[in-house]
């Protein structure tokens, strides 16, 4: 008797430890995805329309995570999707912070898990170089790929899933079984995902070159070659803005690649600008975020942080969101690059910013997941 | 310039420090006295260099954004230069590397080299070579200023890449959850850290030209053969470039943020790169060739186009004097070189000869010639056999006349308010010496004493970096080389002249270029640059016309003009060695330009704003751990034990605390009554090296009365330390032991219970120059003698004396006869044994064959190379041994008991044998010996052979 009341305690115990698994609850299906698919991907302007953030960093809820971001936060059927590097995503609400499960996947999620209804597709770190399919509905593995290196983040275009590799390829997949479509080879690595818009796909490459192609068949339209290293995905608006790791800003015509205006900021760019409001917002290394006219490249306003800025910059609303490598989250007012609200969190920040249009949410380096907003004071 | 290297980040010489030798002698004293009683492993680590507080610094701390900035009052100026520079080189590597250091950074600013090498941060000698390094257990970075501003943003830029990638490092194993991790090879460590700290400039230019003229690059994955080395900096730092060019600039940083998926080094380049090691060293090695041979057939190398004068060794600023020598030699060529691992000052007939050298002076072996700087002084001669030179004498340098005619140190200068004199110059008559000197505060200037007198005068008073000078030929002006030029914060060094008559300076030669040792002749101004690229000579006409005097593709430095005025002496870079040459002068080639004279622009190296360095306040000693480890080990005869240590250090280095615990209870009963514990506190601020300590240590049956019964021995005291180092190889130590004592078996026959006070006291010297497998060259010794007094007894209770004399006689570059002799002896109520034999001792024997109070012994080592540098595969893995040496030996010893005192002949022991030492790098240190013993009285020889297995160097 005392053995098995022993064997009781431990299994309650070991329950109470673990974390649920997470099932996606078809009621929520009707939940609106907020990130990134408010233009289908995040790389394309890396912001939201919203009235409804203030622009205040009151935080709402943080919670501890015993691992690390593994790759970008997304927003899905209502819940902060957080890859893991202990091969966990974890799923969170992003009213309470209150976690609603973790999905087990067999490596570390780089791409970030990216969702077409009730299915998630992630790409997997070497060594285990896998893309996977799994349906939260029922927590079932669908499909798989082999990929290598996959690049961190994804996109969908046309109902197929777009994946950068390390070894120069993107290829299309479709979503229903992950047979590839088309594949196009850069010839160098590719360590940014692909961008879409304006009817085309934007792959860059670690050579400097931004290679545009048909979404349809993976056909090469053009290619540009730039200054320097692209290690982030192209922003897309009226223009196309590619940052390059020398520090440089370009825009291109989305028709031919004609480079419109280029210009040089005080730091290598190891991210995605933002665009919108006619604005361009990028950071960069040396310690600025800048504000550029998206249709003639002048500054328009110049922020310094005197910190690394690696992730890119958000733009929700009238407000720019960034996050430093020390753990600093500011506010900038968009219009002007007046510091509105600024809060330090414990651990670097990595990734992007991402919100639902209400708040922010950061997650940084040391396991912390923030969600920000709050009324004007 | 003649390149030194810079950084020793890895590199912790253990071996030979007298920290080291004070910390093992603490962990002893803490773990348990009565080791003198077990072993004599011991005496081993009673030998080692001394580190030498000279100097009492008051320290204070600057606290800017990213650092903690350590200096003392003296330098209050270039702390503030300092911090100005760090904060840049911080903000510009953060974007590099695309990372934040999440802590202040402690960074300890020294205002000379010779200040520097008193640092505690590090507890091994620092080289005169090292010019700064990072501390890899509280990320210390330590950095000396030699007056240069830019070698100082260098130096500081090269240490905090370092820094960050370390913290790199750390962040990307944190973020990943890697329990091990790979770390990186030293040719990426150094590469980067020079990659990204300066420009690719004449100096790396000079060493990778001739690796690729002279066919001698290395392929990546062999560059652990020369780790360590200058050239693993130059050739990592190629590596990196091409990696940049050739395959993008995100490339380096790409490798951090990579290094989580992969579990090799060579794997994450290869997921970085797309190609493999093998592969992108075939790339560089080509990328290499294209980049060099084109310009080969304008170029030179020194060897063909001129004549060697020296041929040993590295070879320095050679001097021609026509002097003689009563056997009708004249023309002499002086020089300073290092051939066989100490730097000394030699003299040779000049022409190609191997023969002929003189040795005048012997350097590094003795405190008043501790350092000649080889590569950072230069030297002066007449025809009147007078030659001047510059060596470190304890703290500071001094200026030495040696006559050739008498054949010794004739005259010494001594400048009290200069730490630093280097690169004297005699004026023609002899009468005065210029020279470079440097004050305590870190600022350079010209100096001229009058050779009468001895006194001196300054004759430039500012902060620049005022070196190289030489008199005209008339003695009415003197040439210099400086960075006060418009483009000296750039890093540019100019030729400038002072005029004694109208005490003005103007700027002789101008550009963004080295012009560094200036030789002024009737023809001009000789003097190296690296206007072209490379270093070499220009001469500098008096109508201002500049000429090109050498074309060499790798280097040539320091030139001499000869009195005839014919040749030109210098020192010409090639083979990896630095080697004095003649050439013959040019004819009249085309002026490269017109260098008109200039008035001196003044100009002021940035600062750190004035709020933040007048907000600094004394140094408050802040510890933190260095090491806490647990140990357990076996011992055949004592059996399992185990224990804790840890040691706590302040910034500084120089408080500590050492505690060690551990218990050895044999049963449960004698848990509680049988903790060992030791705590010492240690103090090496000052000249007076003191410490003090508590200590409870418990043996169980563990050691033996003189009839061979077991006892227990519980001692309970205090210890008080004192070392006073005379010089870098001479001290005295001093050790009392108060305490308690109970030897007992098992509470029931108590053999002696009381109050013990143990003085010690030791004369250590040690002068001797290590190669891979131990020291090869001088000589150590070690005297102590030793008196215990027992409280309740009105006699001494025992004394004791050791004496370990060790000699090293070199016979090739890596071949010496080493020699031992050893003397123990004990006596009174209570004399101590000590157990001998094996492989640090008597070997052929086991280690404790012999257990008297009474020891002597004698050794003989024929030491010799077998193998440099080999890599042997293994199914697991290639592993790479620096060195292999081998080892013919005959030791002669014995125990002795009072009795056989007196016919030591019939009591001897001996043993004879073979032994090979192999380097696995740094410290680690294989031994196998293969012995017979030749039984007492040297009647017979054993049959057997024993074989011994050791980690450990030679005696």
């Amino acid at each position: 008797m005392g053995k098995a009341s022993l064997a009781a305690v431990i299994l309650v115990l070991v329950a109470l430890g673990c974390s649920p698994r997470y099932r996606l609850d078809p009621e929520r299906m009707a939940t609106p995805s907020a990130w990134p698919y408010p233009r289908r991907d995040i790389a394309a302007t890396g912001s939201i329309a919203s009235e409804e953030f203030s622009g205040q960093l009151n935080l709402i809820w943080l919670q501890k995570s015993n691992d690390k971001p593994a790759g970008p936060l997304t927003i899905y059927h209502g819940a902060l999707v957080y890859p893991g590097t202990k091969k966990k995503v974890k799923f969170y609400n992003l009213e309470s912070g209150e976690r609603l499960g973790i999905l087990k996947v067999k490596g570390v999620a780089e791409t970030g898990i990216i969702m077409s209804d009730s299915i998630a597709f992630c790409g997997l770190r070497p060594r285990r170089n896998r893309l996977y399919g799994i349906d939260l509905l029922n927590r079932r593995r669908l499909w798989q790929a082999p990929i290598k290196d996959v690049a961190p983040g994804s996109i969908i275009v046309n109902n197929r899933l777009l994946m950068s590799s390390g070894d120069g390829r993107l290829v299309a997949y479709n979503l229903d079984g992950l047979a590839e479509v088309w594949e196009f080879r850069t010839g160098h690595k590719c360590a940014a995902p692909a961008s879409s818009g304006h009817g085309r796909v934007y792959q860059p490459d670690d050579r400097g070159v931004v290679h545009v192609l048909s979404p349809e068949d993976g056909s090469e339209l053009y290619k540009v070659e730039l200054s320097s290293p692209l290690m982030s995905a192209v922003a897309v608006g009226e223009l196309v803005y590619a940052a390059t790791i020398d520090g440089k800003v370009h825009a291109l015509a989305p028709e031919d690649g004609e480079i419109i205006w280029q210009v040089q900021l005080a730091g290598p760019i190891w991210n995605s600008p933002a665009v919108g409001n006619d604005r361009l917002y990028a950071a960069h290394s040396g310690g600025g975020i800048v504000a550029l006219d998206a249709a003639t490249g002048r500054e328009v306003w110049n922020y310094r942080i005197d910190e690394v800025v690696k992730a890119s910059p958000t733009l929700i609303g009238r407000f720019v969101v960034a996050g430093t490598m020390t753990g600093q989250v500011v506010t900038l007012d968009a219009d002007t690059g007046r510091l509105l609200a600024s809060h330090r969190l414990k651990g670097a920040i990595g990734f992007p910013p991402v919100s639902d249009g209400r708040h922010v949410y950061v997650a940084t380096e040391s396991g912390r997941i923030a969600c920000f907003g709050g009324h004007r004071e | 310039m003649i390149p030194v290297s810079r950084c020793d980040g890895y590199r912790m010489q253990l071996c030979n420090s007298n920290l080291f030798r004070t910390i093992s002698r603490l962990l002893l004293v803490s773990a348990c006295a009565l080791i003198l009683s077990v072993s004599d492993a011991y005496g081993q680590f009673f030998f080692g260099k001394n580190k030498v507080q000279y100097t009492d610094f008051r320290w204070k701390v600057m606290t800017t954004d990213h650092f903690n900035l350590y200096f003392y009052e003296d330098e209050q100026e270039v702390a503030s230069i300092a911090a100005g520079i760090a904060e840049k080189a911080y903000r510009e590597l953060a974007a590099k590397f695309n990372h934040e250091v999440r802590r202040k950074i402690p960074l300890i600013i020294y205002s000379s080299p010779r200040y520097f090498s008193q640092t505690n941060v590090t507890p091994g000698l620092v080289p005169e070579s090292v010019g700064g390094f990072t501390e890899f257990l509280k990320g210390r970075v330590v950095v000396p200023f030699d007056g240069s501003y830019a070698e100082f943003a260098h130096v500081i830029k090269h240490e905090l890449v370092h820094v960050m990638t370390i913290s790199r490092l750390k962040y990307e194993i944190y973020r990943q959850h890697r329990a091990q991790y790979t770390w990186p090879p030293l040719w990426f460590i150094e590469g980067l850290a020079e990659h990204w700290s300066e420009d690719w400039d004449a100096e790396a230019d000079m060493i990778l030209a001739d690796m690729v003229l002279g066919d001698r690059i290395i392929p990546i994955m062999d560059l652990w053969t020369i780790r360590g080395s200058y050239f693993t900096y130059k050739l990592g730092q190629s590596i990196l470039r091409f990696i940049e060019l050739e395959y993008g600039a995100d490339k380096p940083v790409m490798i951090f943020e990579n290094w989580a998926k992969a579990r090799k080094f060579e794997e994450i380049v290869e997921l970085t790169l797309g190609d493999n090691l093998e592969e992108l060293s075939r790339k560089w090695e080509y990328w290499l060739k294209k980049q060099y041979f084109p310009g080969f057939d304008e170029l030179g190398l020194p060897r063909m186009e001129s004549t060697q004068l020296t041929h040993d060794g590295f070879s320095v600023k050679g001097v021609p004097i026509e002097w003689d020598d009563g056997h009708g030699q004249r023309s002499w060529l002086v020089f300073l070189a290092n051939r066989m691992g100490y730097t000394g000052l030699y003299m040779k007939p000049r022409n190609e000869s191997k023969k002929g050298i003189r040795t005048l002076l012997k350097g590094e072996r003795s405190a008043k010639f501790e350092s000649l700087h080889l590569l950072r002084s230069g030297i002066d001669a007449n025809d009147s056999g007078l030659v001047v030179f510059s060596s470190l004498s304890k703290e500071r340098d001094y200026l030495y006349v040696y006559d050739l005619n008498r054949g010794k140190v004739v005259r010494q200068f001594d400048f009290p308010d200069l730490i630093s004199a280097t690169s004297p110059r005699l004026s023609a008559d002899g009468s005065r010496i210029v020279f470079s000197g440097a004050r305590p505060s870190g600022f350079r200037d010209i100096y001229v004493v009058d050779v009468t007198t001895g006194n001196y005068r300054r004759i430039t008073d500012d902060i620049y970096y005022d070196v190289d000078p030489a008199f005209s030929p008339g003695g009415e002006s003197v040439v210099f080389a400086s960075d006060r030029g418009p483009d000296g914060p750039g890093g540019a060094v100019n030729l400038f002249s002072y005029s004694f008559a109208t005490d003005s300076l103007s700027q002789l030669t101008h550009g963004s270029y080295q012009d560094r040792t200036p030789d002024v002749t009737d023809h001009g101004i000789y003097f190296s640059s690296n206007r072209s690229g490379t270093n070499n000579i220009f001469l500098l006409q008096g109508d201002g016309r500049l000429m090109r005097q050498s074309t060499y593709a790798t280097g040539a430095f320091d030139p001499r003009l000869t009195r005839d005025g014919e040749d030109l002496l210098y020192t010409g870079y090639e083979g990896m060695r630095f080697k004095i040459y003649s050439m013959a002068l040019p004819e009249q080639p085309e002026p490269l330009a017109t260098h008109g004279q200039r008035r001196t622009m003044p100009w002021l190296p940035e600062r750190i704003d004035t709020s933040v360095s007048d907000a600094s306040v004394k140094y408050d000693t802040d510890y933190s751990f260095d090491i806490a480890q647990s140990t357990v080990a076996y011992d055949p005869v004592y059996g399992t034990l185990g224990g804790v240590q840890g040691l706590f250090t302040d910034m500084l280095g120089n408080h500590m605390f050492h505690f060690v615990v551990s218990n050895t209870a044999e049963d449960k009963d004698d848990f509680l009554e049988s903790f060992n514990v030791g705590v010492t506190y240690v103090n090496l601020e000052n000249r007076f090296n003191w410490g003090v300590g508590g200590y409870h240590l418990v043996n169980h049956n563990r050691y033996f009365t003189n009839d061979e019964i077991p006892y227990r021995l519980r001692q309970a005291g205090g210890v008080g330390l004192l070392s006073y180092p005379f010089s870098k190889f001479l001290r005295v130590d001093l050790a009392s032991y108060a305490r308690y004592e109970k030897k007992d078996l098992d509470e029931i026959i108590v053999f002696r219970e009381g109050f013990l006070l143990t003085n010690l006291v030791s004369v250590v010297y040690d002068n001797s120059l290590w190669e891979h497998s131990g020291p090869i060259e001088g000589h150590r010794y070690n005297l102590t003698f030793a008196l215990t007094n027992a409280f309740s007894e009105p006699f001494t209770h025992n004394r004791m004396a050791w004496v370990d004399i060790r000699h090293y006689l070199r016979l090739t570059k890596a071949s010496a006869f080493a020699n031992r002799i050893f003397w123990y002896s004990s006596s009174g109520v209570e004399p101590r044994r000590i157990y001998f034999g094996g492989s640090w001792s008597f070997r052929g024997f086991s280690r404790r064959d012999f257990y008297s109070r009474n020891i002597l012994f004698a050794s003989n080592e024929l030491r010799f190379p077998l193998v440099d540098n080999i890599l042997i595969g293994f199914p697991m893995g290639e592993l790479g041994f620096q060195a292999i040496r081998g080892a013919l030996f005959f030791d002669v010893g014995s125990a002795l008991d009072d009795k056989e005192l007196l016919r030591i002949p019939e009591s001897l022991y001996g043993s004879f044998g073979a032994g090979f030492r192999v380097s696995l790098g740094y410290f680690v240190q294989l031994r196998f010996d293969f012995s017979r013993v030749i039984n007492k009285g040297f009647k017979s020889v054993r049959r057997s052979t024993d074989f011994d297995f050791f980690f450990g160097w030679n005696f």
